[in-house]
């Protein structure tokens, strides 16, 4: 969709136009679900965060900006529902163990084609989990996998670029790491 | 620029995220040490390989479908306040707290504005008016007696005949 066209939509929807901005989550539900899924490696959390996300979207519809990019307003407002959804999963750990995660994703990852490359996915970006924060996470992905530029990174984290630059060094670092190390087969390029 | 300081930053090159003045050092030092060379080679394979593997959430990404959920939760925050409804024991003492309460304000308000007016003064009148007594007339027998009252104020005389 063009840019102008994106801009439109995004003004009928703070004008309260609800079928716009269902096309504004038409729009955008891939890369956000997509970004969730990398920044918190469970298909559950990052649906809920997705929803989160649009929802607290909707509600600050008001205060975006249309003449600067969207997708770094959004992609703020997922990173903070990732940082706030990975806290209180954090503090419910001691409720529901990894195992009974494990088991849980594996159950509903069932259904999806291509079961093993599903759980790839999944044990990688739990690897990285244990050993980045949500922040080196969400600098990693939107930088590495979305895309953005290092300014708009920090734009996004409300940090300064050196910062970024750091989590980038150590989360690419931590990502060579694991990856000779637990999947050296990847290396062979299947 | 020496080995230790280009593998410090080989990570941020390999995703041309230095500066460009850097960036060109990097690339100098890399070219032609033949270490830092294969330490590049192994990081950009590891990373390719990273990057492939996460590449995958798109998959599970493009079947989830989030609008049906998102659409049910903004439309529950549109909607308006629920009415309230007529509770009347609720009423009932609400009544009567702001009847109390109106009854302590103007009390407060009497008290402030209106000071006691003083009884004596009052007294003293009535006491004078009685004082004023000016005559008791015994009548003809069986007729009674005839009292007069001077009142100043309005100036009148009062006649009483009592039996």
């Amino acid at each position: 969709m063009a840019e102008a066209d994106e801009r439109q939509l995004l003004a009928q929807a703070q004008k309260g136009d609800l079928a716009c901005f269902a096309q504004v989550v038409e729009l955008y539900q891939a890369r956000v679900v997509a970004a969730a899924l990398r920044i918190l490696g469970d298909r559950r959390l990052a649906t809920e965060a997705a929803h989160e996300a649009f929802v607290r979207l909707y509600r600050s519809l008001h205060r975006v900006d249309t003449g600067r990019p969207f997708y770094t307003y959004l992609y703020r407002i997922v990173v903070n529902v990732c940082r706030d959804l990975a806290k209180r999963d954090r503090r419910r750990a001691g409720i529901c163990s990894w195992d009974d995660e494990t088991a849980d994703d594996a159950d509903s990852e069932a259904d999806v084609a291509g079961q093993t490359e599903s759980a790839e996915f999944f044990a990688l970006v739990r690897l990285l989990a244990g050993r980045l924060g949500v922040k080196q996470r969400a600098a990693f992905v939107l930088r590495d996998l979305e895309g953005l530029e290092v300014s708009e990174v920090a734009r996004v984290l409300g940090c300064r670029e050196s910062t970024v630059r750091s989590h980038l060094t150590l989360a690419r670092r931590t990502l060579r790491e694991i990856i000779e190390r637990e999947f050296p087969e990847f290396l062979e390029g299947r | 620029m020496k080995c230790k300081r280009a593998r410090a930053l080989l990570e941020l090159y390999a995703g041309n995220d230095l500066s460009p003045p850097v960036q060109k050092r990097v690339m100098a030092h890399v070219q032609v040490c033949a270490s830092c060379q294969a330490e590049y080679g192994q990081l950009q394979r590891a990373l390719k390989a990273g990057y492939r593997t996460l590449a995958r959430s798109d998959q599970v990404a493009a079947e989830l479908h989030v609008w049906p959920t998102v659409r049910a939760r903004v439309l529950q925050q549109r909607r308006p306040a629920p009415e309230i409804r007529f509770r009347p024991r609720a009423v009932l003492v609400g009544a009567v707290l702001s009847a109390l309460l109106l009854v302590v304000v103007l009390l407060v308000l009497d008290l402030a504005q209106f000071p006691q007016k003083e009884v004596a003064p009052r007294s003293a009148e009535l006491s004078s008016a009685i004082a004023r007594l000016s005559a008791v007339e015994p009548l003809a027998e069986g007729q009674g007696t005839m009292i007069v009252f001077m009142v100043d104020e309005p100036p009148m005389t009062v006649v009483w005949f009592v039996d």
